[in-house]
């Protein structure tokens, strides 16, 4: 029984997840902790298992629309899965309050932040990395046809996903969202190519602390399957009928519902 | 800039090649982890509580026990979670090659970092 009320809560976070553009490890996390009582470290290291299968499963599609920078996306793979690493070494000595309570405020910041309107700034100027490694690309744009751009600040880039991957691994969520704000504002990557080339890496920086947690005895297939299932399932429903739901009205409910989880995060870190 | 357009089309489309592979790896991988998750399905009990608190014991140790008392579901449901887990990988080890064979060298090399890296990661994880 209760594995199946875990399975239909995987499914809700992955649809949710999908709906508000902020991954299911998001949801899935406070979920196992909060709800079923699992320990935050079983939870995190499923949340990142959750993460390698959809976003594996997700990566042709970021590919088929030719807005993936993958130049870009293989060089700041060396940022994040070098915090990844970082991220799982702290993990392995922290206390468990400690990561209920940087969880409890991520997700608050993330919930805010799904708020904020993203604007365009297309650069003129090219960082010499970028013009040595031939990052500046073009997407194909219903308005101009061929879109060209530019990538500023790459090294700033590479620090930024380190960070990006320190966060990934020790709270077990993908970190969309700091690296798309990193590559949007810093970089100066169009929007879409900003999403779709972090979607694209979110994967292999899970990979990094996933494999490790695996193989220290923290991903239990007990709570990884159905939550991975649950997810990949959610995720496709939530891919599928996006456009038919008023996402608007259920991202403003989902954002209070996410800052009462952030805040009840952060009461049990300090308990 | 056409030739800019082409040679990245040209890269994307090799690289979408090797994405809808990993995307059958992960149709593999989670009838793998749903095949032996309902295998171990256990009406009669909670089977999260035991997850309530944290013990360590590793991946070795907990291998040896499913052997042991004969838990083939659960050894199922890990080969889905390995075979997850190095998806990523090989699509890493496949984009360096890509990137050799386009003579890309600083990015091939890059790519063969981040597999170093991962690789790296991976070793952290077992308590010697």
């Amino acid at each position: 029984m209760y594995e199946f009320i875990l399975l239909f809560c995987s499914i809700a976070a992955g649809f949710l997840g999908s709906l508000l553009g902020l991954g299911g490890g998001i949801i899935i996390v406070p979920t196992l902790s909060l709800l079923f009582h699992v320990n935050i470290r079983y939870a995190i290291a499923a949340s990142l298992i959750s993460i390698v299968a959809t976003s594996s499963g997700a990566a042709a599609s970021y590919l088929k629309d030719n807005l993936t920078n993958l130049r870009l996306a293989v060089l700041l793979e060396i940022g994040t899965v070098t915090g990844a690493i970082t991220g799982f070494l702290i993990a392995k000595k922290i206390q468990t309050h400690y990561l209920f309570l940087l969880f409890g405020v991520f997700l608050f910041i993330s919930t805010l932040m799904t708020l904020r309107k993203r604007s365009e700034h297309l650069s003129t100027k090219n960082h010499p990395w970028s013009h040595k490694l031939g990052l500046a690309s073009s997407f194909p744009d219903k308005k101009n046809g061929v879109q060209h751009y530019n990538v500023e600040q790459v090294p700033f880039g590479l620090i930024a996903m380190y960070f990006a991957g320190v966060l990934s691994s020790l709270l077990g969520i993908g970190s969309g969202i700091f690296k798309v704000l990193a590559m949007d504002g810093a970089m100066k990557l169009p929007m879409k190519v900003s999403s779709a080339t972090s979607n694209f890496m979110i994967g292999v920086t899970a990979t990094a602390s996933a494999g490790a947690f695996l193989l220290r005895g923290d991903v239990r297939p007990e709570i990884a399957a159905p939550v991975s299932v649950g997810i990949i399932i959610g995720s496709w429903i939530g891919a599928h009928y996006m456009v038919k739901i008023p996402s608007n009205v259920i991202r403003k409910i989902f954002v209070v519902v996410l800052g009462v989880v952030s805040i009840q995060m952060i009461i049990k870190g300090l308990s | 800039m056409k030739t800019e357009q082409a040679n990245d089309d040209n890269l994307l489309s090799l690289e979408l090649r090797i994405a809808k592979l990993l995307r059958w790896g992960v149709l593999g991988a989670g009838t793998l982890m749903l095949f032996g998750w309902m295998s171990i399905l256990d009406f009669s009990q909670n089977p999260l509580v035991k997850f309530h608190d944290y013990k360590e014991q590793s991946l070795q140790n907990s291998l040896r026990s499913i052997v042991e008392n004969h838990q083939w579901g659960l050894l199922i449901a890990y080969a889905g979670l390995v075979l997850l887990i190095s998806l990523p990988l090989l699509r890493v080890l496949m984009t360096g090659f890509l990137f050799v064979q386009r003579k890309e060298r600083i990015l091939a090399f890059a790519a063969f970092f981040v597999f170093v890296l991962l690789i790296l990661s991976f070793t952290l994880g077992i308590e010697l």
